[in-house]
C-alpha cells in the first residue's frame, strides 16, 4: 500500500513530469495562458495518459517481452497512442458529448505530447505492475495539471506586469517555470524512491 | 474501393519494411551492446580486485535486511534477490578477493556500486559508484575520491556507520548512509556465503 | 537553385529556429542540456532523424495516399529513432545512458513531424533534405549553447575541461531542473533582443 502511495506522490510532486522531468513542456508553455483551458488540457492529458498507460502495459507484457521484440517498443507505443487518441475522440463525440465539448479541442494536441509516450516508456523501464502503472499515470497526469494550473494562475496575473519587451511571451514564462521548479525541488526526498 | 485498398497496401508495406529494417538493425547492434556490457563489467571487477587476472561469477542469494530505524520501508515485502558475486583469481588461479555489486536506494533513486574485498587480509580494496541519481553537487559527491577512498583498506569487520568510522558528506546524509548501510549488509551476506570458513 | 537551398537551410537555423523562435521541441532541450556534450549528442541524434525522415518522406511523397500520410510519417520517424537508439547503445553506451528515455522521445519531437508535414511532403528531395538539415543544425546549436551555459556556470567546465578559475564556486542550480528553465528563458530573451536590434537596424538604414 505504502509503495503505491509513494509512487503517486513521487509522480505528482517530487518528480513532477513537467517541472522536474521536463515532459510535456510544449502544452505547458502553449496552453497555460488561461486557468480554464489549463484545467481542460490537464484533465484530457490525465485521461489519455491513464488509458495509454494501461494499453501499453498490456502490450509490453503480452507482446513485446514474451517475443523478445523490445526494439519495436518506440514504434509500437507511438502508433498505439496515436490511434488511441483518435479512438477516444470518436468515442467521446458519439457517446459523451458533454465531456467531448470540454476536452475535445485538446485531444489532437495530445499525440505529440511527450508526457504520454514518456510515461509508457518509464513504466516499461521500471517494470511496474498494472496497479502501480495506473497509480503512476494518474499521479503524473494530476502533476501535469497542477503545474499547468499554477502556471496559468501566475500568467493571468502577469498580463499587467511591466515585463521587458524581449522577455515577453516565452522568455518570462520559462523564467517563471524555473522559479516554480525551485519551489518544487523542496519536495525532493519527501518519499523514499 | 481502389483507394482504400491502396491505403491498406501502403500501410502494410510501410509497417513490414520498418519491421524488417529494425530487426536487421537490432541484430547488428545487439552483439556490440552485449560486448559493451561485458567489457564494462570486466573492467570494473578487475579494477576493484588488484592482482586479479581473471574472475569467475558466483551467484549469491541475499535477503536485503530492513534497517530498523527505517519505518517507511517496513511494509515492503522482503524480496529474494540474486546478486552476483565475482571471485577474482591471480595468474596461478589462486583467489585474491571477491567483488560484488550493491544496490541501495538513496535520496534521488537507486545507488549501484561495486565493492571489492581482499580475502587474504579481509579488508576492502575499494568501492566504485556505477550508477546514482543523487543531487548534483551534494549527494553526487559519493562518487568522488574523498568519500570513496576512505573505504579502501578498511577491515570488513568495521561497523560502517556514518559519523563513527565513516565521514559522511555534509548536506547529504541520506546518500552517505545509503552507501554504508548497503555495504555493511551486503558484506555480511557475501562473507557468510563465500568467505573462507574457519 | 543553390540560392534556394541556402535559403531553406538558413530558414531553419535562424529565421524559424525551433527553440529560439518557435519554442517547439522544448522537452529534450531542457532535459538533456546539463552539459555541452550531452546537448551536442542530442542535437546530432535529432538532426540525423530529421534529415533521414524528411528525405524519405519526400521520396515516397507521391506513393502515399493523402489520408494515411500521418501514420506513414510516424512509422518512418519511429524507425529512424530506433536505429539511432540502437546505434548509440552499441557505439556510445555512456551517452546512451545519460540521454535515457529522451532518445525514444525524439519520435514526439514536434519539429520532425512538422517538417515532414509542412515541407518534405510537398517538396523535391534536395530541398526537403536541406530544409531538414537547417532545422537540425538550428536545434543542435540551441542545445549546444544552452548546454555550454549550464555546464560552464553549473560545473565550471566546458566539454569536461576546466574553464573557470579555480576559486569559482559552481552554481549547482544551473545543472538542476530550475536552472534549465531559467537559463533558456534568458537565452530566448537575448535572441529576441538581437533579432529586434537587427530588424530595427535594417529598417533604419
Amino acid at each position: 500500500m505504502s509503495t503505491l502511495f509513494f509512487i503517486f506522490i513521487g509522480a505528482l510532486l517530487v518528480n513532477n513530469f513537467v517541472l522536474v522531468r521536463f515532459l510535456g513542456i510544449c502544452p505547458f508553455l502553449g496552453v497555460s495562458r488561461q486557468l480554464e483551458t489549463a484545467v481542460g488540457m490537464g484533465m484530457a492529458v490525465t485521461f489519455v495518459m491513464t488509458l495509454s498507460g494501461i494499453v501499453t502495459w498490456v502490450l509490453q507484457h503480452y507482446v513485446l517481452s514474451p517475443f523478445g521484440l523490445a526494439f519495436l517498443q518506440t514504434l509500437l507505443f507511438i502508433l498505439v497512442i496515436a490511434s488511441l487518441v483518435q479512438f477516444v475522440e470518436l468515442f467521446l463525440r458519439k457517446m459523451v458529448p458533454v465531456l467531448y465539448r470540454a476536452l475535445g479541442i485538446f485531444l489532437p494536441l495530445i499525440t505529440t505530447n511527450c508526457a504520454i509516450l514518456g510515461l509508457a516508456l518509464l513504466v516499461a523501464q521500471r517494470e511496474y505492475d498494472l496497479i502501480q502503472t495506473v497509480i503512476f499515470a494518474v499521479g503524473a497526469g494530476l502533476g501535469f495539471t497542477l503545474a499547468l494550473v499554477i502556471m496559468a494562475g501566475i500568467r493571468e496575473e502577469m498580463q499587467f506586469a511591466p515585463i521587458p519587451e524581449s522577455l515577453q511571451g516565452a522568455g518570462i514564462a520559462l523564467i517563471t517555470a524555473g522559479l516554480i521548479s525551485i519551489a518544487f525541488s523542496g519536495f525532493a526526498g519527501l518519499v523514499p524512491m | 474501393m481502389s483507394n482504400s485498398l491502396r491505403m491498406v497496401i501502403v500501410l502494410t508495406i510501410t509497417a513490414m519494411l520498418s519491421g524488417l529494417v529494425l530487426s536487421y538493425a537490432y541484430e547488428a547492434a545487439n552483439t556490440y551492446i552485449q560486448r559493451n556490457e561485458e567489457a564494462k563489467l570486466r573492467l570494473v571487477i578487475l579494477d576493484v580486485l588488484p592482482g586479479a587476472e581473471t574472475y569467475e561469477t558466483l551467484a549469491s542469494k541475499t535477503q536485503p535486511e530492513i534497517p530498523e530505524d527505517d519505518v517507511t520501508l517496513s511494509e515492503a515485502p522482503p524480496t529474494q534477490q540474486l546478486i552476483p558475486v565475482y571471485r577474482g583469481l591471480d595468474k596461478n588461479g589462486k583467489e585474491v578477493g571477491l567483488a560484488f555489486i550493491v544496490e541501495n536506494p538513496g535520496y534521488g533513486g537507486l545507488i549501484r556500486f561495486i565493492a571489492g574485498i581482499d580475502t587474504r587480509s579481509n579488508t576492502l580494496t575499494q568501492i566504485q559508484i556505477l550508477e546514482h541519481k543523487e543531487t548534483p553537487g551534494l549527494g553526487s559527491k559519493i562518487a568522488d575520491a574523498p568519500f570513496r577512498e576512505q573505504f579502501s583498506g578498511k577491515s570488513i569487520a568495521d561497523p560502517f556507520v556514518v559519523g563513527q568510522d565513516v565521514d559522511g558528506i555534509s548536506g547529504a546524509t541520506v546518500s552517505s548512509k545509503a552507501v554504508t548501510d548497503g555495504l555493511r549488509t551486503t558484506i555480511q551476506e557475501v562473507m557468510k556465503r563465500h568467505g573462507k570458513r574457519g | 537553385m543553390v540560392f534556394n537551398l541556402v535559403k531553406d537551410f538558413w530558414n531553419g537555423v535562424w529565421d524559424e529556429n525551433t527553440i529560439f523562435k518557435l519554442q517547439i521541441g522544448m522537452c529534450p532541450t531542457l532535459a538533456v542540456t546539463t552539459s555541452a556534450q550531452n546537448g551536442l549528442a542530442m542535437g546530432l541524434a535529432t538532426t540525423f532523424v530529421l534529415v533521414c525522415a524528411s528525405t524519405l518522406v519526400s521520396i515516397v511523397r507521391k506513393l502515399v495516399p493523402k489520408e494515411v500520410r500521418i501514420p506513414v510519417y510516424i512509422v518512418i520517424i519511429a524507425t529512424f529513432v530506433t536505429i539511432v537508439d540502437l546505434f548509440l547503445k552499441a557505439g556510445f553506451p555512456d551517452i546512451h545512458a545519460v540521454l535515457g528515455i529522451f532518445i525514444p522521445l525524439i519520435v514526439v519531437n514536434c519539429v520532425i513531424l512538422a517538417r515532414a508535414e509542412a515541407f518534405a511532403g510537398k517538396m523535391p528531395v534536395h530541398r526537403a533534405a536541406s530544409d531538414a538539415f537547417g532545422f537540425g543544425i538550428g536545434f543542435m546549436v540551441a542545445l549546444l549553447v544552452l548546454g555550454s551555459i549550464r555546464e560552464i556556470l553549473g560545473m565550471g567546465t566546458w566539454f569536461g575541461m576546466q574553464v573557470m578559475p579555480a576559486n569559482f564556486v559552481p552554481w549547482s542550480i544551473m545543472v538542476l531542473p530550475p536552472g534549465a528553465f531559467i537559463s533558456l528563458g534568458f537565452v530566448v530573451g537575448a535572441v529576441n533582443l538581437i533579432s529586434r536590434r537587427s530588424a530595427a537596424g535594417s529598417r533604419s538604414s
